[in-house]
């Protein structure tokens, strides 16, 4: 399970850590340093890995997409073994020279995920295996709102009492993506107009929300307050939040949303490759993999795993949505340059 | 002219001349500062701009290379594959341009250009919307590309907003060293741009005025308006004067400094400033704005200085005018009332300068002045050998005195005396002894006079006051102001020659001075004051005619009569004196009756040398003499002897009228008098009765009253004698407290038939019975007025036809044999 705690990392403290740790490693045990959303992993698994491999797992935490990416521009991608990345980022990091092919004969258990996550994004294919895969919705306060909102349309184009208690993911993907899909266009879409429609759409949009970021997940969450009626999340997130408050539900609106995966990568520049791939190989046990799902309450695309997975979590219309509306929801595809620049520069003017 | 005048205009340029140059030469002091001040502040502005642009400048450019130097700007910049650098390095790219922008808010726009001039990445303050993303046929662009390394500035218009702002941009030059070989040189891989805002400058110079019509502008080194002047420049064409300055620009291009220009008569002073990027920063400022400040300060001079002018003189004047001109005005005054006379001065300056003195000095001399004046005037006025007035000043006197006695009626005589045989005594004795002869002259006619003489005294005031003056020579005058009558004239004359008549010692030598006196009296002698005294004169040579030491009127009759009544009075003294005076008694009848009701008394004076004299002419001589008093007691105290004599006697007596003459009634000594008489003869008062006229109860109405009163309180009867002749007001007969009306014999006299009507008698005796008064008639001569007042009820009468005044005796027999009535026994 992943949460988004809002942190504050330096590029400094990053290296400072990373000397350290390669100082000690030369002393003592190998150091396995995992690039990663904060909770997004069980720690039993993580201490099974540790305990079996006689090595030491080092989580360094980003707080979102970009995050993570400014964390690898300052650092060049160096001084991390595993990085975490959603399949849209895996072809930059890729040109960038970040990660390095995966040592397959060392991974038996890839053959266990499933072709359709495997494949999904085609400049993953042999540079990452799928972690867990969902989707991004609506997560709202049903008591708070005078209508269950059920689209994209309705979310954009909120009504007055959702006036400044709006919280959108700090994402250009998802922001001008979900925008366009509101605007009945496709998330990838490069048409300069639809661009120039969904821009336009934000700025106004931009009056109505609170701020571009992340919804905390624990007790404290502006959601589970209700300053916050409505923001765009991840269905697990969504359903961890709702442990604090029935009152939050969640919604694949009708246009469908993103259905992301995320992937595990070995950097380029790992210092234990080997290791790194004993690890991904490692919670890709069934076993594993079956008892992370659960902890993290999120779909996993390994089959063996699903296979032990209760039918809490099976028929769980959050993790595994219904298949019309997730044959409406869309993977992020690699852009144009030229589109990406142009997104890019659309979401530097809506960001507030 | 007057020294006002004259010490104003004196004071005058010497207050106005050294004031004029001092704000003449203020003037062109301050007009010469206020044109330093004005270049000074155009200067201190230019650079305080300039300085402040500059500053802004060179932090952009730091801010420039340091983001030039940003490990994601170089990563960036290095970054070939369009993919990457714009999936993955774009957003932070914009995000750190953002930063940036939002952390300076004056880089409005923050651009990396890629070597062709395509703008890879743009960061624009407020999205404005880029319209071209091509620079490469832009102006700044081309000469970028020209110029080496370093960074570059130039003022750009931009494509999007249409304002000028300032480019600064440098090139990045950069070396790939994942890539590139060593050694290798570095290759440009584009260009990062950031637009800073003019805004400052704009505020600035639309903020800041210079004079009055001045203003400040940029340009760039080519001519061309960066920031217009938003004020209205009111003196110029608009066009004429940028295209002029732009000429001036364009052929001073780099220039620093002071220009001046002419345009449409107009001189401008422009101060040109070089700002970065070749951009002229122009302070520009009409010549005329200084002159006219120049004139408003001119104004101010000119007002100050007149004020100081006015101020000034009028200070000047009113010290002046406290310290000198009033007291002098004072001064003048007091000179000038000095001159007509009036020498009583009190000059009010207590100043202790000059003027205080020359104060002092006046106030002594008019001191001085009055007491000569005094001493002239009493030599002018008076006689220097007696001291007596002189002529001038007897005259001068006499003049007033008559003035006066004409508005009130007062008698006043001359006696113009002079001396017999002086000429003898001045030729026998000498003019010494002479002198002394008039000395005591003088002397003796000073003790002649009835009131204090005021000789040598000037006469003045209202109290009448007799005067002896010496005329000149042996001749003297006495004024007697206010007589009674020519009486008081002789009475004075008289005393004089008797006064004289004593010798006088001179030298132990006795001599005479007897003198001959004129009388005149005004009114009737003459009619002013020279006319009285030259008939004095006249009538002194008569006295002297008649024989010396004597005096004479001016008028013959009054002359005789003088003469007569002087023997009368003379013989009056006498017959009091022997008692030649004898009483008769006419009785009063009831007129019904015919009983004798009462008697008056009349005096009769029988004199050995006259003859017998008629009280008619006797008593008015005895009331001017004051004999009348001596005759009234003598009248009173033989009628209470011969009644007491009757009484004794064994008769029946009747009440006795005794007439009081009005003189003796104004004296008011008459109840005293009767008093005394009743008291001493022990005669009861019913027996007495009083006839007074009617004349005598008009000068003072309310003290005849209170008499009367005393004498009815004595128990004496009042008679009103002669009634009707008088101006009795009937109004206040009523308040008279009288007993009885005698009418007048001139009424009776009248009466010649009883059957005729006699409205006055008629009138009277109805008027006395109104008021309950008694009435009786004198003068009944005929029995048709007996008949007549019988019949028209007069209650008592008196004449001869009854009976004619009896002596004593007679009237013992009558009061034997007749019937009396009302006696009172």
């Amino acid at each position: 399970m992943r949460s988004m705690f809002r942190g504050f990392q330096f590029v400094f403290i990053i290296l400072l850590i990373t000397s350290f740790q390669v100082v000690k490693a030369a002393e003592t045990k190998p150091e396995l340093v995992i690039l990663n959303w904060s909770e997004y992993i069980d720690p039993e698994m993580v201490a099974a890995f540790e305990k079996q491999y006689g090595a030491i797992v080092r989580h360094i935490y980003f707080e979102s997409d970009d995050d993570r990416d400014q964390i690898l521009l300052q650092t060049a991608g160096s001084g991390f073994d595993l990085i975490l990345a959603n399949g849209a980022v895996i072809s930059s990091y890729r040109k960038r020279g970040w990660i390095q092919p995966l040592p397959l004969k060392k991974i038996p258990n890839i053959k266990l995920i499933e072709k359709y996550w495997l494949n999904s994004f085609e400049p993953a294919i042999g540079y990452g295996i799928p972690y867990f895969w969902g989707t991004l919705g609506i997560a709202y306060r049903k008591d708070l709102v005078s209508e269950p909102i059920t689209s994209w349309k309705q979310f954009f184009n909120p009504t007055e009492e959702l006036h400044g208690k709006i919280l959108m993911v700090k994402s250009s993907k998802d922001a001008i993506g979900m925008a366009l899909k509101s605007l009945g266009y496709s998330a990838n879409s490069e048409n300069s107009e639809e661009l120039r429609q969904a821009e336009k759409l934000l700025l106004k949009f931009k009056a109505y929300i609170d701020r571009y970021g992340y919804v905390a997940l624990d007790e404290s969450s502006s959601l589970v307050k209700g300053s916050i009626v409505a923001a765009t999340v991840y269905g697990g997130d969504a359903l961890n939040a709702a442990e604090f408050n029935e009152n939050i539900v969640y919604v694949l609106p009708e246009e469908g949303g993103n259905i992301w995966v995320d992937f595990f990568c070995i950097s380029a520049d790992a210092k234990q490759p080997e290791l790194a791939a004993a690890f991904i190989d490692f919670i890709n046990q069934p076993k594993w993999a079956a008892k992370n799902a659960e902890e993290m309450y999120l779909a996993t695309p390994n089959e063996g795993a699903k296979k032990l997975l209760s039918s809490e979590i099976l028929n769980d219309p959050v993790i595994y949505p219904n298949q019309d509306k997730l044959a409406r929801s869309e993977f992020y595809k690699d852009l144009s340059p030229r589109a990406s620049r142009k997104r890019a520069s659309i979401f530097s003017r809506i960001v507030k | 002219m007057k020294l006002r005048h004259k010490t104003i205009l004196f004071i005058t340029p010497f207050i106005i001349i050294p004031i004029v140059m001092v704000g003449a030469v203020s003037f062109y002091k301050l007009k010469e500062s206020a044109e330093e001040r004005f270049s000074t502040q155009v200067v201190t502005l230019l650079d305080q701009i300039s300085q402040f642009i500059n500053h802004k400048v060179d932090i952009a450019e730091a801010n420039l290379n340091l983001l030039a130097e940003h490990q994601l700007v170089t990563k960036y910049a290095l970054t070939d594959d369009e993919s990457i650098r714009y999936e993955l390095l774009l957003p932070h790219l914009l995000n750190a341009f953002k930063n940036l922008q939002i952390s300076i808010n004056d880089y409005y726009e923050i651009r990396f250009i890629l070597p062709d001039g395509f703008e890879d990445a743009r960061w624009s303050a407020n999205g404005i919307e880029n319209k071209s993303e091509d620079v490469s046929e832009e102006d700044w662009f081309k000469k970028i590309k020209s110029k080496n390394n370093g960074v570059y500035k130039s003022i750009i218009l931009d494509g999007n907003t249409g304002q000028a702002g300032l480019l600064i941009a440098r090139k990045m030059v950069l070396n790939d060293a994942a890539v590139d070989g060593y050694g290798e040189s570095p290759k440009l891989r584009g260009y990062l741009a950031i637009t800073v805002s003019l805004d400052y400058l704009r505020t600035e110079i639309n903020k800041d005025i210079i004079g009055n019509t001045g203003f400040l502008t940029v340009m760039s080194s080519r001519g061309e308006l960066i920031i217009k002047p938003a004020r209205k420049i009111q003196i110029l064409s608009y066009e004429n004067l940028v295209w002029e300055i732009s000429a001036l620009i364009k052929n001073n291009r780099g220039k620093e400094g002071l220009f001046e220009i002419k345009l449409n008569e107009e001189n401008l002073l422009i101060h040109s400033k070089i700002l970065p990027a070749e951009m002229h920063l122009l302070g520009i400022l009409p010549s005329r704005d200084i002159l006219d400040s120049s004139r408003d300060l001119g104004k101010l001079v000119l007002i100050i200085t007149l004020i100081a002018i006015l101020v000034t003189m009028v200070s000047i004047f009113f010290a002046l005018r406290h310290l000198i001109l009033r007291p002098l005005s004072v001064l003048n005054t007091a000179a000038r009332s000095i001159g007509n006379g009036h020498l009583d001065l009190d000059i009010e300056i207590n100043s202790k300068d000059e003027i205080g003195s020359l104060a002092n000095t006046f106030m002594e001399m008019s001191q001085s002045l009055r007491q000569t004046h005094e001493e002239v005037s009493y030599t002018a006025n008076h006689d220097s050998l007696t001291g007596l007035p002189n002529r001038g000043m007897f005259q001068k006197h006499l003049s007033n005195i008559l003035t006066i006695a004409k508005q009130k009626g007062h008698k006043v005589a001359l006696l113009f005396i002079d001396l017999d045989d002086f000429k003898h005594i001045n030729d026998t004795l000498g003019h010494q002894a002479g002198d002394i002869l008039l000395q005591e002259v003088a002397l003796r006619l000073s003790g002649t006079l009835r009131k204090k003489a005021a000789a040598g005294i000037h006469v003045t005031g209202d109290k009448a006051c007799d005067l002896v003056a010496r005329l000149g020579g042996d001749e003297f005058i006495i004024l007697l102001n206010e007589i009674d009558g020519p009486f008081n004239a002789t009475a004075v004359a008289d005393r004089v020659l008797k006064k004289l008549e004593k010798p006088i010692d001179i030298n132990n030598h006795q001599a005479y001075a007897n003198c001959s006196i004129g009388i005149t009296i005004f009114p009737g002698d003459a009619e002013d004051s020279n006319e009285l005294i030259k008939h004095a004169d006249i009538a002194m040579y008569h006295a002297k005619e008649q024989g010396k030491n004597h005096y004479q009127f001016y008028s013959t009759k009054l002359n005789n009569d003088m003469q007569k009544q002087m023997q009368i009075n003379s013989r009056l003294r006498i017959a009091l004196e022997q008692g030649n005076f004898f009483l008769h008694y006419q009785p009063k009848f009831d007129v019904n009756t015919e009983h004798v009701v009462g008697l008056e008394a009349l005096i009769r004076w029988n004199d050995s040398e006259l003859g017998e004299v008629s009280p008619a002419v006797f008593i008015p001589i005895a009331e001017e003499s004051g004999l009348i008093t001596p005759i009234t007691e003598w009248v009173l105290n033989e009628v209470c002897r011969q009644c007491i004599a009757w009484l004794d006697a064994g008769h029946k007596i009747v009440p006795v009228a005794v007439n009081i003459s009005s003189i003796q009634f104004q004296r008011r000594d008459l109840l005293g008098m009767i008093n005394s008489c009743l008291h001493k003869s022990s005669l009861s008062a019913k027996f007495l009765e009083v006839e007074l006229t009617e004349t005598s109860l008009l000068t003072d109405t309310e003290d005849a009253i209170k008499i009367l009163k005393g004498l009815n309180d004595l128990d004496i009867k009042v008679a009103l004698d002669d009634f009707g002749t008088g101006y009795s007001s009937l109004s206040y007969l009523n308040e008279l407290p009288i007993q009885t009306l005698k009418i007048d014999r001139s009424f009776i006299k009248n009466i010649v038939s009883v059957n005729d009507e006699y409205a006055i008698i008629d009138a009277i005796i109805a008027l006395a019975h109104a008021l309950d008064l008694q009435v009786i008639a004198e003068g009944v001569e005929t029995t048709d007025q007996l008949e007549y007042l019988r019949k028209h009820k007069c209650d008592h009468v008196q004449g001869f036809l009854l009976s004619k005044p009896l002596s004593s005796d007679e009237i013992s027999q009558l009061l034997k044999s007749k019937n009396i009535d009302r006696s009172i026994s």
